[in-house]
């Protein structure tokens, strides 16, 4: 395959990346890891914040859209667990992190 | 973003100051001139007028390479957590590809901040650190806005088809 036509690839999958980018999952995640201090970004979520938000949908945006989510998202639950909804347990300890974190401090 | 990390080396260029100051009543070595160059992510946020199309987000990590005394490097990471940012201590292995530049962002009295060409930052996240930066680099790629960008990225060992 030349450059070419992997580049007209990338740019369909950038089409995509867009979609995916106004998801209000990664919106809203977004807009409350900036709030509390964990990310920085070049782009004004503040609309989207909300005080409580479902672990899931973190997963979510940090699996499709930004993996810096997953990065900060063991810090900002230590720190924070009651701004978090747990709502679909066995989805979230699939991820080994975040398994240690609840065990530990007897999130569950 | 960017104020704050003026704050920081105008604050990191004031403590040197003053330690010179010290030094030379003791008669002892000043410190010299000290560069910092601004790598990785925290360039890209540093130029939002270069980086206007991209989706930026970034961890409290700040990624520079300095070329600094000792106490300088020290009092920068006591510093950066006050203004919400850690030093990244493996930013020496920051990959800077052929054909980088940088430009001025501080050029204080006794420290000069320079930071890289966002083209080259992302050539650099791309050979890298591929899997991380996917969005982003595609992003790039289809904005258009980096002509040199694939160029750049395969003759430095990247591979396009991760980004597929």
């Amino acid at each position: 395959m030349n450059n070419k036509n992997l580049i007209d690839q990338i740019k369909k999958a950038a089409l995509l990346d867009d979609k995916k980018r106004k998801d209000l999952r990664y919106k809203m995640a977004m807009a409350f890891l900036v709030k509390k201090g964990f990310l920085k970004t070049n782009i004004n979520f503040e609309k989207y914040y909300q005080a409580r938000i479902r672990i899931k949908d973190m997963i979510w945006a940090g699996q499709n859209v930004e993996p810096r989510i997953l990065e900060v998202l063991p810090a900002a639950i230590l720190r924070l667990p009651k701004a978090f909804i747990v709502d679909d347990i066995k989805k979230i300890l699939n991820l080994d992190c975040l398994l240690v974190i609840f065990t530990d401090f007897n999130l569950l | 973003m960017k104020n704050e990390l003026i704050k920081v080396f105008t604050e990191l260029n004031k403590r040197v100051e003053n330690e010179n100051k010290e030094r030379d009543l003791r008669v002892a070595r000043r410190i010299p001139q000290t560069r910092i160059e601004i790598l990785d992510q925290t360039s890209l946020l540093l130029q939002p007028e270069l980086t206007v199309k991209l989706t930026l987000a970034q961890t409290g990590d700040l990624d520079a390479q300095l070329q600094a005394d000792h106490f300088v490097k020290q009092n920068l990471k006591e510093i950066l957590p006050d203004y919400g940012f850690i030093y990244d201590e493996d930013s020496f292995l920051i990959f800077i590809p052929e054909g980088s530049h940088f430009s001025t962002f501080l050029a204080l009295a006794v420290i000069e901040v320079v930071v890289i060409d966002p083209e080259s930052a992302l050539v650099s996240k791309a050979v890298k650190a591929p899997e991380k930066n996917i969005q982003l680099i595609r992003q790039a790629i289809a904005s258009e806005e980096y002509p040199n960008l694939v160029s750049r990225l395969v003759a430095a060992g990247g591979d396009l088809k991760k980004f597929i």
